[in-house]
């Protein structure tokens, strides 16, 4: 089992929308898969019709696999299901720091669904609290979506120097290029700018799209609809550059 | 996942409103499933169904219809062990389930599907349910197609799938079967996955000793039986395997029991069967080599692994000669009349008069020889703590099968608790004495061939590398497993061991002065 956080300081990046697409082309590979959407927001559930699991709360969490795998909930597609989270951050940050370790918790609970799941995404909440990293300590790779900004640079600089700080390996960050438009100038220079600043951007650029914002219409990951779609074919490019990543790391 | 059949005279299911909205996702489409299992159902015992249709091989959960994992059709799955199959997640989670047997068609079916969903307020599925026209089970056709209902769980959505099965309650369907696959076993009365080489004889303590032993060596018959086909058609390995362990089992309990009958009477019975069983055993050693094989291979370092295949390629062709001579053994009139003569013996009423301890009660009689020959075994503790002889490791591996036979033969007449840890424990003791002979015996098999093969040049020099490697792998084997036996002895026969068989074998009417060793 590999868990892939997507993850982001800003919001309005395009990672719900990553998170939802490389999920549903995991499981169409016939990959077993859960994603887990741990954002507030519940965006994911949303785009899958999944209604919040009712009677799910924080403390749940901490209860073991058993008791989590009742909020888990089939997509309409095969091999793909869905944890609802709906969490209340500020109540899920209290309860991680009245236990031991509390970095590793999400860790130590996503592990039990390893005999069931060959890929977990985790659509992460854009902030960085205990939640958040608890995400960096539990995933295999963290996909950071950034826009071509100035102001992206500086962010993803931080996140860069929070794992440092902490002695997390920040090999395990994949940043990408997200919602960019390639006909302004302002993105294809700091897209240039950016490459050249080392951090190891994957080849795949998701380009900004009407069509992923149709999603919320469909209620259905753009590769499902509108598999044709440019947005489409970037996300399945970044699914394979994901997977050569993962197979690399495992050599 | 369990099927409904629809009522009489109703053609369709109505979804009661409040369910949701039932949405047809798939009209009629015709489809021929071929279902797979070896010849004793090991995927069946596990709950899990593999089935080829036109879109490929799927392994899936009986109950739920999951599907574990898929791949392209292929060629037919008939007769093929796992290593033969597509490589890939399917065969790797058929390895260990299969093991050495060979797949065999168990069933086709024929049927139109209709493929349906109940949606909620957002338009999610939460329950999806087919419906199943089967037109055909093998050559069989109804007049009409038999329609089912197959409701199909969504994870999560219980309370759904607890209505749906509600409502068709109420609609008068009612479950016929675990999945189609049971339900056309059951239209059929096919036995299919049904065999198992286990004795499962259950006796009533009281019974007349011999009336009791008849019964369990009718049953071993039955085995070898069942097994015969299998070999005449070399599906896999293990039906020879099979016929073997019932014959061996036979012929051990007619020696250890044959107190039980008079000695002219069964004498030609057991002759007629070791003749059966030395017809057989060099197929079965061949078929244990090439079993090993890929461990053999993988072994050896990888520049190493080529010198074996000579060797293998041999022995390959040495049993297809040998098969052929089973096989028109197994045609042959002595064989049949010899198998004949003894089922007809089975069959007979059992003259109990003579001699006197055929009467008495199997569970005394079981007492008594069990005894016995757990005693027996202690009486090796000293040769085992000196230097055993290869002889001596035969004769206490022997000593042991003769125990774990006769453990396997009375066990109805013992509580498993009570069993169970001790048959758990002569196991393991038989692990390692079958493990030092069978390493034993190949080092020989191979220092003969080194001595025999009639390879020149490189070749010669390659193959002499692989298998001078192999025997020093083997015999390190050896010195390694040579190193548990003394432990695991001395553990059979300490004091905590033989506690647990007093406890087993305590009872007022044990009596040793009459029976044979």
């Amino acid at each position: 089992m590999k868990i892939i956080g997507v993850y982001s300081i800003k919001g309005g990046v395009g990672k719900t929308a990553a998170a939802v697409n490389l999920a549903y082309l995991a499981a169409r590979a016939g990959q077993k898969t859960l994603l887990c959407d741990l954002d507030p927001q519940a965006s994911a559930s949303y785009y899958f019709r999944v209604r919040p699991a009712s009677g799910f709360s924080v403390r749940k969490l901490f209860k073991g696999v058993k008791i989590l795998d009742r909020y888990v909930r089939a997509t309409d597609f095969p091999d793909l299901d869905l944890l609802p989270a709906r969490l209340s951050h500020r109540k899920l940050d209290l309860l991680l720091s009245a236990r031991k370790k509390p970095r590793r918790q999400l860790w130590s609970i996503l592990a039990g669904f390893s005999a069931d799941y060959a890929r977990v995404f985790l659509d992460c909440p854009p902030n960085i609290s205990l939640v958040s990293e608890n995400i960096f300590y539990a995933a295999d790779h963290l996909l950071v979506p950034v826009v071509p900004t100035t102001l992206s640079l500086l962010a993803f600089e931080k996140l860069v120097k929070f794992f440092r700080d902490r002695q997390l390996d920040p090999g395990r960050l994949l940043p990408f290029f997200s919602m960019v438009e390639e006909r302004k100038a302002m993105h294809r220079d700091a897209m240039q700018q950016l490459r050249a600043s080392g951090h190891g951007f994957l080849r795949s650029v998701i380009p900004y799209s009407a069509e992923v914002e149709r999603m919320g219409l469909h209620r259905a990951p753009i590769n499902h609809f509108r598999p044709g779609a440019a947005a489409a074919r970037a996300c399945l490019a970044l699914y394979h550059e994901l997977e050569a990543r993962i197979a690399a790391a495992d050599d | 996942m369990p099927v409904y059949a629809f009522p009489q005279d109703v053609s369709r299911f109505v979804l009661p409103a409040e369910l949701g909205l039932a949405r047809l996702v798939r009209r009629g489409r015709a489809q021929t499933a071929t279902y797979f299992d070896t010849f004793d159902g090991r995927l069946h015992r596990r709950g899990l169904h593999l089935v080829r249709t036109r879109d490929g091989l799927s392994l899936h959960q009986a109950d739920s219809g999951e599907a574990l994992h898929t791949t392209r059709p292929g060629s037919s799955p008939d007769r093929k062990r796992w290593w033969e199959l597509l490589p890939g997640p399917l065969r790797d989670a058929c390895e260990p389930i299969l093991g050495p047997r060979a797949l065999l068609r168990v069933l086709e079916l024929g049927s139109r599907l209709e493929q349906s969903e109940v949606v909620d307020d957002q338009g999610k599925a939460v329950v999806r349910f087919q419906v199943i026209a089967l037109e055909h089970i093998d050559e069989q056709r109804p007049v009409r197609p038999i329609r089912l209902l197959a409701p199909q769980p969504l994870k999560g959505y219980d309370q759904a799938l607890a209505a749906l099965i509600e409502a068709l309650k109420g609609q008068g369907f009612e479950e016929v079967a675990p999945s189609p696959l049971a339900f056309a076993l059951l239209q059929t009365g096919s036995s299919a996955g049904q065999y198992s080489p286990k004795i499962q004889v259950q006796l009533d303590p009281e019974l007349p000793a011999r009336v009791a032993l008849l019964r369990v060596l009718r049953r071993l018959l039955q085995t070898m039986q069942q097994n015969l086909d299998g070999i005449a058609r070399d599906i896999d390995t293990e039906f020879l395997h099979d016929f073997r362990v019932a014959l061996r089992r036979t012929r051990s309990a007619l020696g250890q029991m044959r107190h039980l009958f008079a000695v002219s009477e069964i004498q030609p019975f057991r002759d007629s069967l070791a003749e059966i069983q030395r017809h057989t055993n060099r197929l079965r050693d061949l078929d244990v080599y090439l079993l090993e094989r890929r461990r053999f291979e993988q072994s050896l370092p990888v520049a190493l692994r080529p010198g074996l295949g000579h060797f293998f390629t041999g022995m390959a062709r040495t049993r297809r000669a040998s098969l052929i001579e089973v096989q028109t053994y197994l045609e042959s009139a002595a064989f049949q009349q010899a198998l004949q003569a003894w089922s007809a013996y089975l069959d007979r009423e059992p003259d109990l008069r003579t001699p006197e301890s055929a009467r008495r009660p199997v569970l005394s009689v079981a007492r008594t020889v069990i005894r016995r020959r757990y005693a027996k075994i202690g009486r090796f503790q000293k040769q085992v703590r000196t230097a055993p002889t290869a002889p001596t490791l035969h004769a206490l591996r022997i000593e042991c099968k003769k125990l774990r036979y006769l453990l396997e033969i009375f066990a109805s007449l013992f509580p498993p608790e009570q069993l169970d840890p001790l048959v758990k424990q002569l196991k393991g003791l038989q692990d390692v004495l079958g493990g030092l002979n069978d390493l034993h015996l190949q080092q020989q098999e191979l220092s003969d061939y080194l001595t025999t093969c009639r390879l020149s040049g490189k070749r010669a020099l390659t193959a002499g590398a692989s298998i001078g490697g192999l025997i020093a792998l083997l015999s390190a084997d050896q010195a390694r497993l040579m190193t548990r036996l003394e432990p695991a002895l001395r553990r059979f026969r300490g004091r905590a061991t033989r506690r647990l068989f007093e406890a087993l074998l305590a009872g007022p009417d044990a009596r040793s002065d009459e029976v044979a060793t």
